[in-house]
């Protein structure tokens, strides 16, 4: 099966349920495992996204395209965002690098979360308005061994792309030693 | 001499991060051996050296993914004495506040860590997309003078 055929296939377990989840993982092992995990319980509605040396850079016309009327030319970008659209919760499984959230991780924020989907700029004042304001949480869950920089990631997920939400959405964050909390919060929500 | 790495990242070869990094190379030159390095046109490593100056935008309020990539991949092996960082905001600098300022607090604390340099300094332009096109000249302008600086108190 094509990767886009794929990812269009996951994106009808999405719509039409209620309390779905975008899934975005940085490709490592432990976020993968942690997603297989969630995968397995057989919860309805989940959207796994493993972000890879692909999502990474933003090419010269994709950069072109973001400031026009179609912003996002990568087709599974496209599909990520629909998916994004229908959803109620949108949750990062992340081992922290030594510089924080991980490139991939970066890179899937960068060119998925574009105008029109995550934001929208008012004309007359260049002021940013959410777009993602039909989220009710935003998750990050550290993967990794301690040994990177959380906090980098946590401010990136917490305070950044919390600025694309609603005001009153709930942020959630589980460190390494909270996996099953975190675990048990995304079979429940 | 003062021996400089100009580490910078942009899609486009003709944006406004492009400009700045032109300028402060050649001001660089000035003062000794340079290395340019342009991300998303070569992706060579950087080699060590006195100064390691990055040029970037901030999106999301940090650094883009390729450099966050290229930063990965840096070797241990690698040292500078400083990291000087020049980045451009669309929102002011009250948003990037309440951020948390990543892409600065990166810099400061994990780069200039792993490269083992003593000092960091950061130059940025905010509101660039409100502002006009004399407003863009003249950050230009201040950020040759800062790097001028800097390798100048490198030099002594």
């Amino acid at each position: 099966m094509m990767l886009a055929d794929s990812v269009r296939a996951q994106r009808t377990t999405v719509v039409g349920v209620t309390d779905a989840i975008v899934l975005v993982t940085d490709g490592s092992t432990p976020a993968r495992i942690f997603a297989e995990r969630i995968t397995a319980t057989g919860r309805k509605g989940l959207y796994v996204v493993h972000a890879d040396e692909r999502t990474i850079v933003m090419s010269s016309q994709e950069r072109l395209a973001y400031d026009s009327d179609e912003p996002v030319l990568d087709p599974i970008a496209l599909l990520d965002g629909v998916a994004l659209r229908a959803v109620s919760t949108l949750a990062f499984a992340i081992a922290p690098t030594p510089f924080g959230l991980p490139s991939s991780v970066k890179g899937w924020i960068d060119r998925t979360l574009a105008p029109g989907l995550a934001f929208k700029l008012d004309e007359r004042t260049q002021r940013m308005r959410p777009g993602l304001v039909h989220l009710d949480r935003l998750v990050g869950i550290d993967v990794g061994d301690s040994t990177g920089d959380s906090r980098g990631a946590r401010r990136i997920i917490g305070r950044a792309v919390r600025v694309a939400c609603r005001p009153t959405i709930r942020v959630k964050w589980f460190g390494p030693r909270r996996l099953g909390a975190a675990h048990d919060g995304l079979c429940q929500w | 001499m003062v021996r400089t790495t100009l580490w910078w990242c942009h899609p486009l070869a003709d944006s406004y991060t492009a400009a700045i990094a032109h300028h402060l190379s050649e001001i660089a030159r000035s003062h000794g051996p340079i290395e340019t390095i342009d991300l998303y046109r070569n992706d060579a490593m950087p080699t060590g050296g006195d100064a390691l100056v990055l040029i970037h935008p901030t999106w999301w309020s940090a650094e883009p993914a390729a450099l966050l990539q290229g930063m990965e991949r840096l070797p241990a092996s690698v040292s500078y004495r400083c990291v000087m960082t020049f980045s451009t905001h669309g929102s002011p600098r009250w948003v990037n506040l309440a951020e948390g300022r990543n892409a600065r607090r990166n810099a400061r604390r994990n780069l200039t860590a792993h490269v083992g340099a003593r000092r960091h300094k950061w130059v940025a332009l905010y509101a660039m997309d409100r502002i006009d096109d004399d407003a863009r000249r003249r950050h230009v302008d201040a950020a040759g003078r800062a790097l001028s600086r800097e390798l100048r108190r490198l030099r002594h």
